[in-house]
């Protein structure tokens, strides 16, 4: 029996739907609200994990981490042979725990980055927001340049996103710096001369 | 990751939750080879969630009357400012009103006319709707298609590269059962449909 399981997106009831095709549109019967669904097979795929196999001959290839399971294929990583239950499965890669942990802690493994700081935005911010109140790019514009060059040659990120912002932030806040050079040696003999 | 050699392609779909008025979080959907990524984009961070094609039971769509209440409201505040430019606009001329009148008409209309541009954006942008997606272990709403047709667009798009990457359903899958009929449910049963009619 294949059964679909879901709340109602508008009075948030609890719902178990028989599969009988690959989609159905349908009114809640408490709220009556329409719902379009789309199955996939996956729904009916067995949910059960992975089994690795015991070794049956001794010249079989044992995986590194448990030497009494059958090697099910080589960590695409570290070459280790591996059973089922240790394969990892990332996408394009087939990798042992080992290679996962240590591509998760040096942030090389793609599939794994799930946050990213923007700080093209944060310098792009800092070097035209302040302009407003003009006085303010005095700190601001180094600060901009700062991040500019600091994550010039940062990795993009996952999603694409182009130099753009990070270019003309550096624009901005480099002709502000220029500005306030300007302003200050033509104030400081001003000043000077008071003094 | 150079933007040349980015493998994601994005999804329509810019529409936050609650219209975006109590937080400047959005969604975004990106397609990948094998997955789909939606990014949550907040201030100056990006959280990536990763669903692999393969893994992905179900997408569901449900419309919803938030449009229609949104437009009730905005048309509600804009008569609310045109309800005194219209009372005032006859009696302008009186000696009380005279050096007042058309400045404040002028605000009210203003005010009234921004409400109805909202209005008319809303209209323009169509129906709303709620999208999830199911996995074996979860169900993610997707935010970002919060307009009926543009979640209506992006469920094809989806359909299409999941079925490239699962297949579809076929009959003989599920012969054992007829078509789900909604009827079939008794509101509040959540245990109703155990037992499903069986054909033959």
């Amino acid at each position: 029996m294949f059964n679909f399981h879901f709340e109602c997106a508008r009075c948030g009831m609890r719902r178990t739907l028989p599969v009988g095709g690959d989609s159905i549109v349908g009114a809640c019967p408490s709220c009556g609200a329409t719902h379009r669904i789309e199955f996939f097979p996956a729904l009916l795929r067995a949910s059960s994990g992975q089994r690795a196999e015991n070794l049956v001959l001794d010249t079989e290839s044992s995986c590194f981490f448990h030497p009494t399971k059958r090697a099910a294929t080589a960590c695409e990583g570290c070459g280790r042979f591996i059973c089922a239950l240790c394969e990892i499965d990332m996408g394009s890669q087939h990798l042992c725990p080992r290679c996962v942990e240590q591509g998760h802690a040096s942030g090389t493994l793609e599939p794994l980055k799930t946050e990213y700081t923007r700080y093209d935005q944060i310098a792009l911010v800092l070097a035209v927001l302040p302009l407003l109140f003009f006085y303010l790019t005095l700190f601001t514009a180094p600060m901009a340049i700062y991040f500019c060059v600091r994550h010039w040659r940062q990795d993009a990120g996952v999603l694409p996103h182009g130099r753009g912002a990070v270019m003309t932030a550096f624009v901005f806040a480099v002709l502000e710096v220029i500005g306030w050079i300007v302003v200050l040696s033509w104030l400081i003999p001003f000043i000077g001369g008071t003094w | 990751m150079r933007a040349g050699t980015n493998p994601y392609k994005r999804l329509p779909g810019r529409a936050r939750k609650l219209f975006g008025l109590f937080s400047n979080a959005r969604q975004q959907l990106w397609l990948g080879p094998d997955h789909l990524l939606v990014a949550e984009v907040k201030a100056y961070t990006e959280r990536y969630k990763r669903y692999y094609l393969k893994d992905i039971q179900a997408l569901t769509m449900c419309p919803t009357n938030a449009g229609r209440i949104v437009n009730a409201v905005l048309l509600g505040f804009s008569g609310l400012f045109l309800i005194p430019v219209l009372l005032l606009f006859p009696n302008r001329h009186l000696p009380s009103l005279e050096g007042l009148a058309l400045p404040v008409m002028i605000l009210l209309a203003g005010i009234s006319a921004l409400f109805l541009l909202f209005l008319f954006g809303n209209v323009l942008l169509g129906p709303t709707c709620i999208c999830h997606l199911h996995t074996a272990v979860q169900a993610e709403r997707l935010s970002a298609l919060g307009r009926a047709r543009t979640a209506a667009r992006t469920l094809n798009l989806l359909k299409w590269s999941i079925e490239s990457a699962q297949g579809r359903i076929q009959p003989e899958d599920v012969q054992d059962f007829v078509a789900p009929r909604w009827e079939d449910w008794p509101p509040g049963s959540p245990d109703s449909a155990q037992e499903p009619n069986r054909e033959g």
